[in-house]
């Protein structure tokens, strides 16, 4: 299993992120959200892509977190 | 007679091949060709949409109870009250009909206002319009289909169901096909219309986005499509843009202007706003209209909207959730709640609100949310049916917890279920993880969906559920085995039969269908076949559909071992089972085999009402046999040949064969009425076209697995002893054994329409008394089975010998026998392809059957008076018909004109140059070069030359 980290324009809450089927949320300075998403398969990540789109969310950036940095980044707590 | 065995032969052959190999593509051909069509065309559409009897929703009254048509799909959402015509984006729709522009597109994100913005750009323009909102369910195209096809008729009323028809079990029309046909429909008037097709990102199937492309590329001027989407979808976009045939709005079209923004707040909020503020709000929604909508919904009655939008401007959160949030704070509880519990629903009425919400009030709360502008979106002029904009309620689903969700889907299953809407009640069962009710639900429209042919749909219920489940209904088992079958996937659906026959001992109406689809696969490859399928048919009880095709199963098995007359009354009966499903179409499955039955035992009158009958009811408007009845063509061409009626053979054969291939029936499939195109053609003078009937592309034989090379040869022996090749049929025959698997039924039956042939070269090449003793051993096999046919033509063939050894009383005889046989069914042809040296006979037996001796006279003399074949340019093909190459490998025969461009090339010849040499076109010329080349399995030049001298062709 693979965790991406996704970048969406504007803060989102953490039931938005739930409901997203998001392992983590951080809620970053300049406005964006940055989502820790454990996709099984590709198919995953663009199911999780296109709940984005109909929710009319901005997709900034989204990239694959490295096997070595996952865990150090599903330690981390959530931030509000 | 040969032919008219290797019909059934090559068939059988071909249905081998499939079955050992399980060949996705090949084994769905094979099916179609066993039971031959569709066994549904049953989905009918009324023209006009009407409300249910009992009130309760838009619903079609539906004679398919599966997937009832849901008119809220068929119509453009009204536009909201205040609203105002979008100006910049009806000036670009407007751009599209005033320059003929098939295809304008708008794309954005959701909540950019595109399906207001159209609807309201239709509401202005008062052109006529069809609409279709797509949903995920969609993506089967036949549903598609029928979705389009209702939606047409708001443009063309009397666009018919030919297009529908094309869908059912075994039919696997081509998009060509799909296309054509729906294209007809536009174009009955050239009254310019539009055609929305809402949400279409929904859409992922190959199937739905092919037929669109092929209606953006063919559609007639006057039909303007419009095609809404939250990206960008897959058609031609970048060649259309490229052409200026293209209408575009993307989201920078679609967001508002501050001035449009100043227009829509001022309607919604007393006195508007002050400038800066507006600028604040449209910077900060970078003029999204949804979010400016909430926004005008929460600063209503707001005592310091200045202030508010300063909170919101300095706000960092997701602008729509931001406001939403604000939204639901100033709702009071009831409605808040009401709004949460009700989101799950893609639409609902009030009563499924009440349902939801245990509400009795919940049509006054569903008044006061469309008061207040909650992003309610009534979807039909009585105001029955609602949704939430889609924004909205994907907000509102996150801000409900799971359990609740779950409980919400649970509850609104069940009133789908009890409202007859299945296909929801599934969805909602399955998103509340209640499985047993969503089998209960699909155990109980899963035969429906069968018949409508909406397999796709049938499919994904199936596998949605968990396996043990499913494998524990045998009701669910066996339509999921068909499904897969008519779906091609014929190895998953015999090992799911034969694992649910192995592990259970139960024999009810389940089984028995479960029995019937091996045996059908088998039917020529096997005694098993017929005792499995009639087993089938003990258990599947009163189910005429199922009975109709147990009954081919055990027609088929008959027919491939050559017993005509059993043969001719199981498929009867198939027939009669057929007709008995009270659906017009359901017959065409056993029609060919029927059909191919009866004028093997003699019966050639019956074949050919019972095709004109089916061809009649299976007319269009326009009273052309639909592409669904091919068929009944094929058939009525074999049995017009047989009256030497050449024209209307032809024409039925060639028409036919067409019908198959728009079907999505390849060619080998119908290798059991190949030989008599084959035949035909060349009756018409056309040797070229009756070898180009046999050819096996190299492309067909990697794909089928089968070379048909009985038939082939056979058949091309025929052709050469047509061109007065004597001894390149005579290669043939020395050479000739008969192909079929061993223990095959059909090996004999095989060998025996191998002997008359040998019998027809053997006479030919002056050796009369090998044909004779070939022909009194055939005998004896032909009358033990009733082949009425084969027997005509053997009494011919031997009357041609007695005569050529001046055994006069013998021919007489014999001559006298046949026609004896063939009058009552006027088989005239056989006489006229077997019997030349001895019509100078026919006057001396005239008093066997006075009126049909005439005939044959008659026929006689017209085909001396138009016989192409004296000057027919010979063939000398060297070594045998059918060759090897230096792996084995089976290749084809080049025609003559193949031969005379292969010389050509052989002397380094361009294609110009063959052009000249040959007197044809330049294109000809390509085309001959093209099939030497895939006739040797040559990719260039050099190699089919080298293949050539190889095999000794050059």
């Amino acid at each position: 299993m693979d965790r991406y980290k996704i970048r969406v324009a504007g803060h989102l809450d953490q039931r938005r992120a739930s409901f997203l089927g998001c392992e983590e949320l951080r809620l970053l300075p300049d406005g964006d959200s940055l989502l820790t998403f454990a996709a099984v398969d590709q198919a995953a990540l663009y199911g999780l892509l296109t709940r984005l789109r109909d929710a009319g969310l901005g997709l900034i950036a989204a990239e694959r977190i490295p096997a070595a940095e996952s865990e150090d980044v599903g330690a981390r707590t959530t931030e509000r | 007679m040969s032919t008219r065995r290797t019909n059934v032969t090559e068939m059988a052959a071909h249905d081998i091949h499939s079955y050992r190999q399980g060949r996705a593509k090949t084994t769905r051909e094979l099916h179609l060709r066993a039971h031959l069509l569709s066994a549904t065309l049953r989905v009918e559409m009324p023209s006009t949409p009407t409300p249910r009897p009992d009130g309760r929703g838009p619903i079609e009254s539906p004679r398919d109870s599966a997937a009832p048509l849901v008119t809220t799909k068929l119509a453009a959402p009204l536009a909201p009250s205040g609203h105002h015509e979008r100006l910049r984006v009806s000036l670009s729709l407007d751009r599209a009909l005033d320059d003929r522009i098939r295809l304008a597109l708008v794309v954005g994100p959701p909540g950019y206002g595109k399906t207001v913005a159209v609807a309201g750009w239709l509401e202005s323009r008062q052109i006529p319009r069809a609409w279709l909102s797509l949903d995920t369910a969609d993506n089967d195209l036949a549903r598609f289909v029928r979705y389009f096809v209702a939606a047409l008729r708001s443009v063309r009323p009397d666009a018919g169901d030919a297009t529908v028809a094309l869908f059912g079990p075994g039919a696997n029309p081509s998009l060509d096909l799909v296309g054509a046909t729906l294209l007809e429909e536009l174009a009955a008037s050239d009254d310019a219309f539009v055609f929305v097709l809402d949400d279409y990102h929904v859409i992922g199937a190959d199937g739905v986005h092919r037929l669109v492309r092929f209606l953006v590329d063919h559609a007639p001027p006057f039909a303007h499509l419009v095609v809404l989407a939250r990206e960008d979808p897959p058609l031609p976009i970048a060649r259309l843009r490229a052409h200026g045939r293209l209408v575009e709005l993307r989201a920078d079209d679609l967001r508002f202007t501050s001035a449009e923004a100043a227009a829509f707040l001022a309607d919604s909020i007393k006195g508007g706003l002050e400038g800066g503020d507006l600028d604040r709000l449209v910077e900060r929604t970078e003029g999204w209209i949804a979010g400016l909508q909430l926004a005008a919904i929460s600063l209503q009655g707001r005592p310091d909207p200045s202030g508010a939008v300063a909170a919101f401007h300095g706000s960092q959160r997701f602008v729509f959730d931001y406001l939403a949030d604000e939204v639901l704070a100033g709702l009071d509880k009831d409605l808040r709640t009401f709004l949460l519990q009700t989101s799950i629903a893609q639409r609902f009425t009030a009563e499924l609100c009440s349902e939801l919400t245990d509400r009795e009030d919940a049509e006054a709360i569903l008044e006061r949310a469309e008061r207040a502008n909650l992003f309610l979106v009534p979807l039909d002029r009585e105001r029955r049916w609602y949704r939430y904009h889609h924004l909205f309620a994907d907000y509102l689903r996150s801000q409900l917890g799971d359990e609740e969700r779950r409980d919400m889907h649970e509850r609104a299953a069940g009133y789908f279920a009890r409202a007859g809407l299945v296909t929801e009640a599934i969805e909602h069962a399955l998103a509340a993880g209640s499985t047993e009710r969503a089998f209960r639900l699909v155990e109980r429209v899963a035969r429906p969906a069968f018949e409508a042919g909406e397999l796709a749909t049938l499919l994904g219920w199936l596998e949605a559920l968990p396996a043990e489940r499913v494998a524990a209904s045998p009701e669910l088992v066996s339509l999921h085995a068909w499904t897969l079958f008519e779906t091609g996937q014929v190895a998953a659906a015999l090992t799911l039969a034969g694992r649910h026959l192995a592990s259970s001992d139960a024999r009810e109406p389940a089984e028995g269908r479960l029995l019937i689809l091996p045996a059908l696969m088998a039917t020529v490859t096997g005694p098993d076949a017929e005792s499995t399928a009639v087993e089938g048919l003990g258990l599947v009880g009163d189910d005429p559909l199922f009975h109709s095709f147990g009954l081919l199963a055990v027609g088929l098995a008959t027919l491939a071992r050559g017993e005509y007359m059993p043969a001719v009354e199981t498929l009867r009966a198939a027939f009669e089972a057929a007709l008995r499903t009270g659906n017009p179409t359901a017959v065409l499955p056993a029609v060919s085999p029927l059909g191919q039955a009866l004028a093997l035992a003699g019966l050639r009158g019956e074949a050919e009402t019972i095709c004109r009958t089916v061809l009649a009811e299976q007319a269009d408007g326009q009273g052309r046999p639909r592409p669904i009845a091919w068929p009944a063509r094929v058939v009525l061409g074999i049995v017009r040949y047989e009256a030497n009626d050449l024209i209307e053979a032809r024409r039925e054969l060639e028409a036919g064969f067409e019908a198959a291939r728009q079907m999505g029936i390849g060619r080998p499939v119908l290798g059991w009425a190949i030989s008599y195109l084959a035949l035909v053609r060349l009756a018409c003078g056309d040797p070229d076209g009756a070898f180009e009937a046999l050819r096996t592309s190299q492309r067909d034989l990697r794909t089928t697995g089968m070379a048909l090379p009985g038939l082939a040869g056979e058949i091309e022996a025929r052709i050469l002893l047509w061109l007065g090749d004597v001894a390149g049929a005579g290669r043939w025959a020395d050479r000739a054994i008969p192909e079929a698997p061993p223990g095959s039924p059909l090996l004999e039956v095989l060998r025996r329409s191998m002997d008359t042939t040998i019998a027809r070269v053997r006479l030919a090449q002056g050796r009369p008394d090998e044909a004779r003793e070939l022909l009194a051993r055939t005998r004896v096999a032909q009358e033990a089975s009733g082949a009425l046919v084969d027997l005509i033509s053997i009494g011919v063939l031997e009357a041609a010998c007695a005569e050529a050894k001046g055994h006069r009383a013998e021919a007489l005889r014999a001559l006298g026998q046949a026609i004896g046989l063939a009058a009552p069914g006027d088989y005239v042809r056989r006489f006229i392809d077997d019997g030349r040296s001895i019509a100078h006979l026919l006057p001396l037996v005239r008093a066997v059957a006075p009126g049909f001796v005439d005939t044959l006279i008659a026929a006689f003399a017209a085909f001396a008076a138009e016989s192409t074949e004296a000057g027919a340019p010979r063939l000398h093909v060297p070594g045998a018909s059918v060759w090897q190459d230096a792996d084995g490998r089976l290749l084809e025969t080049l025609t003559a004109r193949e031969l005379d461009v292969l010389r050509l090339m052989a002397q380094g010849a361009s294609n110009a140059e063959i052009a000249a040499g040959l007197t044809v076109a330049l294109g000809t010329a390509k085309w001959h070069v093209g099939h030497v080349l895939a006739k040797l399995g040559a990719t260039s030049r050099t190699q089919a030359l080298l293949r050539a001298q190889q095999v000794g062709l050059v």
